[in-house]
């Protein structure tokens, strides 16, 4: 792991975003406790749903819908834990002093986006086989898994640094992340429900996701400096 | 002056809803002129909210953030009244308080937003802190009330949404002069109320930095 010390020259940005990234990469592959969690419950909750849905034909507008619920409540029991663990112990300090905001943001999006990516690895699949979903448009799913882990992971990093300096960390950060992520949900469904075959156009929903990432990304990089420091 | 122009102004655009003949497509009309101009008058107090929020970050003046926090309580106030009309429109044009209409349920989120932001607000000890997170979170705000008011009954397919289309621009001139007339008139009254509240939010501020000394 490279983390400069203070007397070295100040690392340029992508070596300082790859540091952040491998640091939390270490401190989370030592105990997966967020990992643990978010790929149990992304496992754990097709099973319920396939339990209580059992033998009734879903729509795919409505697997669409299950799809990124599943995946938008897994996502709140990991994503906070980015900011919340530096917070609890007492290494934010360490990071503010090392590191740049830009590097933290971006370093932290990166662990977001791995975590997510190798959640959905198990979580998608076993969906699709569970509850009988029907991939006709593959390109089209992963676009949408693409468009909406990069709009999770902007928006848990920025709202996670919030809540981790403020009191009761992980059910504000919930409160903060549920209404603000309702625009990626909504659109995700709706261009994921095209993907398993509803006569709908993923064409808008998805435009909506890709600017609202953008939007997202811009007003992160914009603001983070007055979250974190 | 300015008081009673706007309780003037308010109480014609009133009158002139009830005057009005019904639109095409709706039963009953009148509540739409208190319906729809309280919608538009809450994105403009987000907007303004986010707007504030923005001039706070730049500026480190408190006034702004006090402006910001007024715009968005008076904005919600807004956002509330919009949601209880728009299902009592909803009741005589449609049959049913709530039918999980796309614009219903845009603004439901958009008051979730707000109401996480005054929560947010009140878990935060550090004053700068809690500025910051406000105006940060504000910015985010906007994009949702945006989302929730227009964009998310657009990426439907046609007919997902009980909302007539196009009715602020297709209707006829005396319709759309009513709904303007009102939207002018809510959007100054509750930027006056707004920027009372924002008086005494300063002033509230004030009173507990004195308190300290």
């Amino acid at each position: 792991m490279t983390i400069p010390s203070q007397n070295a020259a100040s690392p340029s940005l992508s070596r300082a975003i790859w540091a952040v990234w491998e640091k939390d990469f270490r401190s989370e592959w030592r105990s997966r406790a967020a990992l643990n969690a978010v790929v149990l419950f992304s496992v754990a909750a097709p099973v319920a749903l396939g339990w209580a849905l059992a033998k009734q034909k879903m729509p795919p507008e409505a697997l669409g819908g299950l799809l990124w619920t599943t995946l938008f409540f897994a996502a709140l029991l990991g994503l906070p834990r980015a900011f919340v663990k530096e917070e609890e112990s007492g290494t934010a300090a360490l990071l503010r002093l090392h590191f740049s905001s830009d590097a933290v943001l971006w370093g932290k999006v990166l662990g977001q986006l791995a975590l997510l990516g190798v959640t959905q690895i198990a979580a998608v699949p076993l969906f699709v086989l569970l509850l009988g979903a029907r991939v006709e448009a593959p390109f089209l799913l992963l676009l949408a898994v693409v468009l909406g882990d990069v709009g999770l992971a902007v928006s848990s990093s920025i709202l996670g640094a919030m809540a981790a300096q403020a009191r009761s960390k992980g059910a504000l950060f919930s409160a903060l992340a549920v209404p603000l992520m309702l625009p990626l949900l909504a659109s995700l469904s709706v261009a994921t429900g095209a993907a398993f075959g509803a006569k709908i156009d993923a064409a808008p929903a998805l435009q909506v996701v890709a600017a609202f990432d953008l939007v997202l990304l811009a007003a992160a990089w914009m603001t983070f400096d007055f979250v974190w420091n | 002056m300015f008081n009673a122009i706007i309780g003037i102004w308010v109480t014609a655009g009133l009158i002139i809803g009830f005057a009005m003949p019904s639109a095409l497509d709706l039963a009953t009309t009148p509540i739409a002129f208190f319906h729809v101009p309280m919608a538009i008058s809450m994105l403009l107090m987000f907007l303004a909210a986010a707007f504030f929020g923005v001039m706070w970050l730049r500026s480190r003046n408190p006034k702004y953030d006090a402006l910001s926090l007024a715009f968005a309580e008076v904005g919600f106030a807004g956002c509330i009244i919009a949601l209880v009309t728009g299902m009592v429109f909803a009741r005589t044009n449609w049959g049913a308080y709530w039918s999980w209409d796309p614009q219903q349920v845009g603004v439901l989120g958009t008051l979730l937003t707000y109401a996480a932001l005054f929560a947010l607000r009140g878990a935060t000890d550090d004053d700068i802190k809690k500025r910051d997170f406000w105006a940060v979170y504000a910015i985010f705000g906007v994009l949702v009330a945006c989302f929730g008011s227009y964009v998310y009954r657009q990426i439907l397919p046609p007919g997902s949404s009980l909302h007539p289309n196009r009715t602020l621009t297709t209707s006829d001139a005396a319709f759309k002069f009513s709904l303007w007339f009102n939207v002018f008139g809510y959007a100054m009254l509750m930027t006056k109320i707004a920027l009372i509240r924002a008086q005494l939010e300063v002033a509230q501020t004030r009173l507990k930095e004195l308190s300290w000394r």
